[in-house]
């Protein structure tokens, strides 16, 4: 476990606006609120300030942004500018100079209007290569629809190698200690027996899984792979503290093939535990919620590792390469080849005896070839991509390896929106389709999809819609879901927290996993609700706990393993924001962080934009006297005129969660004093709102069209990728309304992302 | 890190190259060459000891005649050295056939386990590393006899399971080494690379091509992005040219395709490995390298001789079953032929720095699990020596009185210059290597 990391308390300044007297010529800004507030900016600001307010080197390099009110900005101006004459711009003309600032460059929204974002050449995400890759084998190898089941088959044998059957069962967890108690009554002999589980193993993200084997036994672990063990200590250690390890990527929403074999044979002691580390989580024994007690067939995983992709603006894109990338598009390319070639028969549907097998796997590469480039092939291209490589120099397999590596290196797969009809290149149907595969799925069209693109229907917005409901209710667009929590409430980039010692042992790494899994199925369960309603997010007291959750939050009554929706504790309404797993990530090792939480409210949920602090003070090392609050050391350390424009918003959102402590749990005191949770907030159109407790957020991000916008904007860049501003000035406020008149629901309001950005069509220049 | 794990574990498994492709950055595939010959050593591996009256010679010294077993080694006669009564005095946990083979080139006890055979006590792999990799460290330690794999750990039809009756080879105590009898897949790991290599050459004309095309499809802005992709196109060309520039000294063999790795295919199998060896010693990518034919208690049926019993059972059979006996000398007859074929193919093969044959600078070290099967006796195991690289006196047949093998290991040691004091059981090194030898 990493040492958590220092936290610094950020104060945010408001810079100063600094006039000097002097006409500037020049380009003028593209709007403004009238002629009078451009005509003042160039003659006496632009001089120091920059014509578009971006700041003049040498001069003032300080650009005029910032997130004062209109009000606020105008009354700076009266009374600070120019530099050296307060009160030289002052009536008309400082109020139009002031909304001439604040329309033109001054808030972020003026800005983007300034340069309109354009929707960017993309190639595939790391999470679209790899989801596209595995999907598309999958096509030809097959993989089954879960359904409810959960648990592991077993299968026990009387002899230590898997001879005599004695008894099967499905079971919910491997960890036991056989020299207690045998698995199975039918297993007559302590010290020889053999044990075989076999099934399925659900990765619910996508990413790198460790799993660990404890065991003195004999020990073979296979997981995807069927042929080859991902652990194979076939001798016994008899080291009762024995672990091995390996670790494997699999892709998220998708069962895998696992299989476990143990024997005792006269070893001194038996026992055996599997275990795993999945992406963001604790090593823990591997629930039975991951396991499927049927047996599934090898896919294709992509291992290679890529270089991160761009995530400048807030979500992953593909619209930066590097020499790194192309070298790992490469050996993946090489990599997916040596993972097909043993099961190209099986996929092409033949075998090394058939008379016709060389046709059918070329048939195979074409398929593949159309899957990847997502359309059909035209016969200039079937001659280009597939049948120059079947040769008589090359021997098949040869040929079917250079398919596979000259289609994932081509320029078509890579970059989808390259792959056109070359006869034609508009917009079509298969193109549509394409986009919609990757806004759902980050993956390629399924036959379903294929089959109305071939029909030519997807230029349609009706059938396009009909299509994003039923590809809605495949795993994959779960998996996408899932993967938008994490990134909108940044569970990957702040998971690695804990908590101190001394005050919060009990707060191990295995309840922050649980946590982290609760928030992600309470998020689940709303999205995938009927009305799917995003205000639920943040006003349900249902969080779903396991037995080791309700026993950390002390309920005692509670009953069975998996995860059921529980009343933590009647303080607990807000769900996402009282969650004990987002309090506990935006918090101190041994405190709450009012500014962590503050920060986080106002930057993901509220939407609003907050300058970067032009100075970090550490909290721990100020200077307190003893038996403050945080509170009220915060309110302490951001009491400066230089801080307080930005912590008179941040503060109070951070005090209102005063309730839940470094861990998420209810607290009335802290050091002796009663818990103050009141505090009252500005909102983004100059008015006070007294905030009580939790509910008084939950109350403001469930009603304010910041925030809806706010959760807009997160959603369209996790699906599509691209800025939403690129599609049209009114999509990102008709969205807004639609989601308001929506009732809020979530899935319609992806429906709506999903239909708008596919069919939109970018002009150039 | 987690990668790291699994990494580290397919290379134990012995499968790198296979599985994960690395294709730039390739280490040079030959050194300079220096002006001392290249010394190599070959082991190689058949199992269920021999028929004692038609393998060794009568006669001790120079002048001996070869038993019928052996009758195919006759052409390299003068080039070998037949030592009769060194004894495996390994003791300790597991079966004959488990020390046999897991203390043959480890001369040391075997682990506790919970691998059990007849009605000895069960055991785990050796507790020590075995001759060859301990010469494969020693070369590979000075840059002069640095290969790109040191070692090279090949097999025929070895049974798809690790335990101490199937691996001979350990990188260390607890640490059995895996031979690879695939040999598309050991193909793959001395020549896939520079195959990924060409097939990746073969389509970067087509990407750049494809690149060329679809930049009608897009903006001025965008356009930068596929020049840049272009540019790292050609730079990957280049680099592959370069690279190119470090060919094998010779080209790969070409291999029969499709051959499953079944039992009855071991004599297509045999041969590819063996061609596969020989130019893998000839491009220098090892210096040392083993070649196990099944495993101790192989069950190898060798139906192209017309036997359909399985090695191990008829191994078992009593003297008096003339019947078996004759069997079991045809199927050693036929291991030492493929022997033969290794001898004559390295002695047809001319060093490329012109100091002789390969047999010359290479020794061949022909070996078994037991003396005996039908006795499991771990006594007058056989050693049988072939070619010049260990610089012994060739042409002779020695008899020993019941020599415990760890001398003879040593001696292996000693002959490469690394004089080492002991090997694996100290107890049984007494007067050190063999000094008869030179």
């Amino acid at each position: 476990m990493k040492p958590f990391k220092t936290i610094y308390i950020t104060v945010f300044l408001i810079v100063g606006l600094f006039f000097v007297a002097s006409p500037v010529y020049g380009a003028p800004g593209k709007r403004s609120a009238d002629d009078l507030g451009k005509r003042v900016y160039l003659k006496q600001c632009a001089h120091c300030h920059g014509m578009q307010g971006e700041g003049v080197v040498g001069v003032n390099e300080n650009p005029l942004y910032g997130n004062k009110k209109l009000p606020e900005l105008i009354q700076v101006i009266v009374e600070t500018m120019p530099e050296g004459k307060p009160n030289a711009c002052k009536g008309d003309n400082a109020i139009a100079v002031g909304r001439y600032i604040f329309e033109t460059f001054y808030t972020p929204e003026a800005r983007a209007k300034q340069k309109p974002p354009r929707i960017e050449l993309a190639r595939l995400t790391n999470r679209q290569y790899k989801q596209t890759v595995g999907d598309i084998f999958t096509a030809f190898l097959g993989k089954p629809q879960l359904n409810e089941e959960r648990g592991i088959h077993a299968t026990y044998y009387d002899t230590r190698g898997f001879g005599k059957q004695v008894g099967q069962e499905v079971v919910g967890s491997i960890d036991y200690d056989f020299d207690k108690q045998l698995p199975h009554e039918k297993i007559s002999k302590k010290e020889e027996f053999s044990i075989r589980w076999q099934g399925g193993i659900i990765a619910e993200e996508s990413g790198v899984y460790e799993f660990i084997v404890k065991s003195p036994n004999s020990i073979r672990l296979y997981i995807n792979d069927r042929e080859q063990r991902l652990i194979d200590k076939y001798v016994a250690t008899k080291d009762r503290e024995a672990e091995h390890s390996a670790s494997i990527y699999l892709q998220g929403g998708l069962p895998y093939f696992l299989k476990l074999e143990t024997f005792r044979f006269k070893d001194p002691t038996a026992s055996m535990s599997l275990m795993w580390v999945p992406p963001g989580g604790a090593r823990q024994i591997i629930p039975k919620r991951s396991f499927y007690p049927t047996t599934i067939g090898t896919s294709i995983v992509v291992q290679t590792p890529f270089p991160p992709d761009d995530s400048a603006s807030g979500y992953e894109r593909g619209i930066a390469i590097s020499a790194e990338w192309d070298e790992a598009v490469t050996n993946a390319a090489i990599e997916v080849a040596q993972q097909v070639l043993p099961l190209m028969d099986q996929m092409a549907r033949t075998k090394s005896s058939d008379t016709d097998r060389i046709q059918k796997l070329r048939a195979f590469c074409l398929s593949f070839v159309e899957y990847a480039f997502r359309r059909p092939l035209t016969s200039q291209q079937q001659a280009i991509y597939v049948d120059s490589f079947f040769s008589n120099e090359l021997n098949v397999s040869d040929s079917v390896k250079r398919v596979i590596i000259s289609t994932l290196k081509s320029p078509l797969f890579l970059y989808p929106e390259l792959s056109r009809n070359p006869d034609s290149p508009d917009v079509d149907s298969h193109l549509i389709a394409s986009r919609l595969a990757l806004a759902l799925w980050d993956s390629v069209p399924d036959t379903a999809l294929r089959n109305a693109a071939e029909r030519g229907e997807l230029l349609d917005p009706v059938k396009v819609e009909q299509q994003i409901k039923r590809m809605l209710n495949n795993s994959r667009a779960r998996s996408k879901l899932d993967y938008f929590l994490l990134h909108w409430l940044q569970l990957n980039e702040k998971g690695e927290f804990s908590k101190d010692e001394t005050h919060y042992a009990e707060f191990t790494d295995d309840i922050r996993a649980d946590l982290r899994q609760s928030l992600r199925l309470l998020f689940q369960n709303i999205v995938w609700s009927d009305t799917s309603d995003y205000r639920q997010l943040f006003q349900t007291s249902q969080i779903p706990l396991n037995q080791n959750l309700a026993q950390f939050y002390g309920i005692n009554d509670f009953d069975g393993p998996d995860f059921q929706p529980t009343v933590v504790s009647e303080h607990a309404t807000a769900g996402v924001l009282t969650h004990p797993y987002l309090l506990s990530m935006l918090a101190y090792r041994d405190n709450s962080s009012p500014i962590h939480r503050g920060v986080f409210i106002t930057r993901r949920l509220l939407g609003r934009t907050l300058k970067e602090p032009p100075q970090a003070t550490e909290l721990g090392s100020a200077d307190f006297p003893d038996g403050l609050t945080i509170r009220e050391k915060v309110t302490r350390l951001t009491e400066p005129t230089a801080c307080a424009g930005c912590h008179s918003i941040i503060n109070p959102l951070g005090f209102s969660l005063e309730n839940f402590d470094a861990i998420g749990r209810y607290r009335n005191q802290e050091v002796g004093k009663a818990i103050n949770a009141v505090a009252n907030y500005n909102t983004v159109d100059g008015k006070t709102v007294e905030l009580s407790g939790a509910s008084g957020i939950a109350e403001l991000i469930a009603s304010s069209p910041q925030a809806h916008g706010a959760f807009v904007d997160h959603l369209f860049h996790q699906a599509i990728k691209q800025p939403i501003n690129a599609y049209g000035e009114s999509l990102r406020e008709d969205l807004i309304t639609k989601f308001q008149s929506s009732e809020f629901n979530i899935r319609q309001l992806l429906t709506s992302i999903v239909r708008e950005a596919v069919l939109f069509e970018q002009k150039h220049e | 890190m987690a990668i790291q794990h699994r990494r580290q574990f397919i290379q134990d498994m012995g499968f790198s190259a296979a599985s994960l492709p690395l294709l730039m950055g390739l280490p040079a595939f030959s050194h300079a060459t220096t002006n001392a010959p290249k010394q190599r050593m070959i082991v190689v591996f058949s199992p269920n000891g021999t028929i004692p009256g038609d393998f060794w010679p009568d006669e001790a010294g120079k002048d001996f005649k070869l038993k019928r077993i052996m009758d195919s080694l006759q052409p390299y006669q003068d080039q070998m050295l037949i030592l009769k009564g060194i004894c495996d005095q390994i003791k300790g946990d597991g079966d004959s056939h488990m020390r046999g083979m897991s203390c043959l080139l480890t001369g040391i006890e075997l682990l506790p386990g919970n691998i059990q055979g007849g009605s000895h006590t069960p055991a785990g792999w050796a507790s020590g590393l075995s001759i060859d990799q301990e010469i494969k460290n020693f070369l590979q330690s000075k840059p002069e006899t640095e290969t790109r794999f040191g070692s090279l750990e090949f097999g025929v039809v070895v049974p798809d399971r690790a335990d101490p009756w199937t691996r001979m080879i350990y990188s260390g105590s607890n640490k059995p080494v895996a031979p690879i009898d695939n040999p598309y897949v050991m193909f793959n790991k001395l020549y896939g690379k520079l195959e990924d290599r060409k097939s990746v050459e073969s389509v970067l004309d087509r990407v750049r091509n494809d690149l060329r095309r679809v930049r009608t499809l897009v903006g001025k802005e965008d356009r930068k992005l596929l020049e840049q992709h272009e540019q790292f196109i050609r730079e990957m060309e280049a680099r592959i040219k370069r690279d190119a520039e470090h060919q094998l000294d010779i080209p790969a063999p070409v291999q029969k395709a499709g051959i499953k790795n079944a039992n009855e295919n071991m004599p297509d199998l045999s041969r590819m490995q063996i061609d596969m060896l020989v130019n893998s010693l000839q491009n220098d990518m090892a210096r040392v390298a083993s070649l196990q034919y099944t495993r101790s208690v192989g069950q190898a049926k060798m139906t192209w001789l017309g036997i359909n019993d399985g090695h191990h059972g008829l191994s078992h059979e009593p003297d008096s079953d003339k019947e078996a006996v004759e069997k079991l000398v045809k199927i050693n007859q036929w291991y030492c032929e493929e022997i033969a074929y290794l001898a004559k193919r390295l002695s047809e093969t001319p060093e490329a720095d012109g100091s002789g044959s390969m047999l010359d600078n290479t020794t061949i070290v022909w070996t078994n699990e037991l003396g005996k099967g039908n006795s499991h006796t771990l006594n007058d195991i056989p050693f049988v020596l072939i070619g010049g690289g260990l610089g012994f006196q060739m042409g002779r047949s020695l008899q020993y009185g019941r020599v415990p093998h760890n001398r003879l290991l040593m001696s292996f040691a000693h002959a490469f210059g690394h004089r080492v004091e002991s090997f694996g059981n100290k107890n049984h090194c007494g007067d050190g290597p063999l000094h008869d030898l030179t």
